[in-house]
């Protein structure tokens, strides 16, 4: 019987075979990482708004907001390395829901809505650039002594 | 019959044990990725678990005392709280029922972590008033009901430190264990300090501005530290207490 080893082709195709089991496994267990560190940065970003949430409530109806009261800054650190997560928090009056700005006393009121958002940029694959991510929701607050 | 087998020549041989060598450090390449991004998904989903579940607690607690009522003892680092009789929650009067005093406390665990303790300790005679506990966190009596809100947090012994490598623990008090202070607002900005400031005189109050915010600060290292390489989130709660 007349043996023969494989043909260009045979191999070419068995190379390319493994190659898409392979980059299969590894697009695989990047997307599951990227999503843990998804699920990740919104815990850390409700974390964030629990405490946004935490100075609202103990703001002074009608007093100017104070300098530097929206400043959080959690460190992760996965590996050894620094996942740098940066949170950008903003706290307004929103007219289009009926707030007046009363809350931090630009207006003259007893009931203001707040719109709180909590941003942060989620790095994507490298050769996709960054998503901005948020979370937004809006917050009634009435002066204490109103009626 | 004969036979026509005949041996590898050398080339055959070296390329083979190239080709093999090759695909051999792919496979081995591909599956180190892939151990390292099992390992930090592991890190990731454990460690954030870890913070939520720890913080859970600690806030309601915080929420649900009198800022007048909030002790901070600097060492060892612990906090008492007055808190609230869960089973009846108010009074005839519609007034919080206090009834005893919350205490977090750091135990020592193996390695470089320390466990958050919660302590629930019931008075014999319900408060009137949500008071500071006369007590000490390090002198709880027996009996008090003992709960581990947080297993892994930094010990006070060790510290985060920025190397080239990569961040790393050292043995330097600084960073660990769980440190409470008080969160106010004056005229030069925003200070932390571990007096209550519901104590405060009317000449330390002097200063305050009137957009003050009394809030709790709660500043937490959570690490998990039995991988080689560190995974540790570091962050702050903050809470307003409502009653």
């Amino acid at each position: 019987m007349r043996r023969r080893g494989l043909s260009l082709v045979e191999a070419v195709v068995a190379v390319m075979v493994l190659a898409t089991v392979v980059l299969a496994y590894l697009s695989v267990a990047r997307t599951s990482t990227r999503a843990a560190s998804q699920s990740r940065n919104y815990a850390m970003a409700s974390l964030v708004a629990q405490n946004v949430i935490e100075e609202i409530g103990a703001h002074i109806y009608g007093q100017p907001r104070p300098n530097d009261w929206l400043e959080f800054s959690p460190l992760v650190i996965i590996e050894g390395r620094e996942s740098r997560l940066k949170f950008e928090v903003s706290v307004e009056s929103d007219p289009e829901a009926g707030g007046n700005g009363s809350f931090f006393g630009d207006a003259r009121g007893d009931v203001d809505i707040l719109l709180v958002k909590v941003a942060w940029v989620e790095p994507k694959p490298s050769d996709q650039g960054s998503r901005r991510q948020e979370i937004s929701f809006h917050l009634p607050v009435r002066r204490e002594n109103a009626l | 019959m004969r036979s026509s087998s005949r041996g590898m020549s050398l080339l055959e041989i070296v390329s083979a044990a190239s080709i093999l060598l090759l695909i051999m450090s792919v496979a081995f390449a591909v599956l180190r990725s892939g151990q390292r991004t099992q390992a930090e998904t592991q890190s990731v989903v454990a460690l954030t678990g870890d913070v939520l579940a720890g913080t859970r607690q600690l806030r309601k607690d915080l929420e649900m005392t009198s800022l007048g009522s909030v002790k901070v003892f600097e060492s060892p680092p612990s906090v008492s709280m007055a808190k609230v009789n869960l089973a009846q929650p108010t009074t005839d009067f519609g007034t919080p029922a206090w009834n005893g005093h919350t205490y977090y406390t750091l135990e020592p665990s193996k390695g470089k972590v320390s466990k958050l303790i919660r302590w629930s300790v019931d008075e014999v005679k319900p408060l009137g008033l949500p008071k500071m506990s006369a007590g000490n966190p390090w002198d709880i009596p027996t009996g008090a009901s003992k709960k581990v809100t947080i297993k892994n947090l930094l010990s006070t012994a060790w510290t985060i430190e920025d190397h080239k490598s990569g961040f790393r623990l050292i043995e330097k008090p600084g960073e660990g264990g769980f440190k409470v202070r008080f969160l106010r607002q004056d005229r030069r900005g925003r200070a932390l300090s571990l007096d209550n400031p519901t104590s405060f005189t009317d000449t330390q109050r002097m200063g305050w501005s009137a957009g003050s915010t009394p809030l709790v600060q709660v500043d937490l290292v959570v690490v998990r530290a039995d991988r080689s390489r560190l995974n540790a989130v570091k962050y702050d709660v903050r809470v307003s207490p409502r009653n």
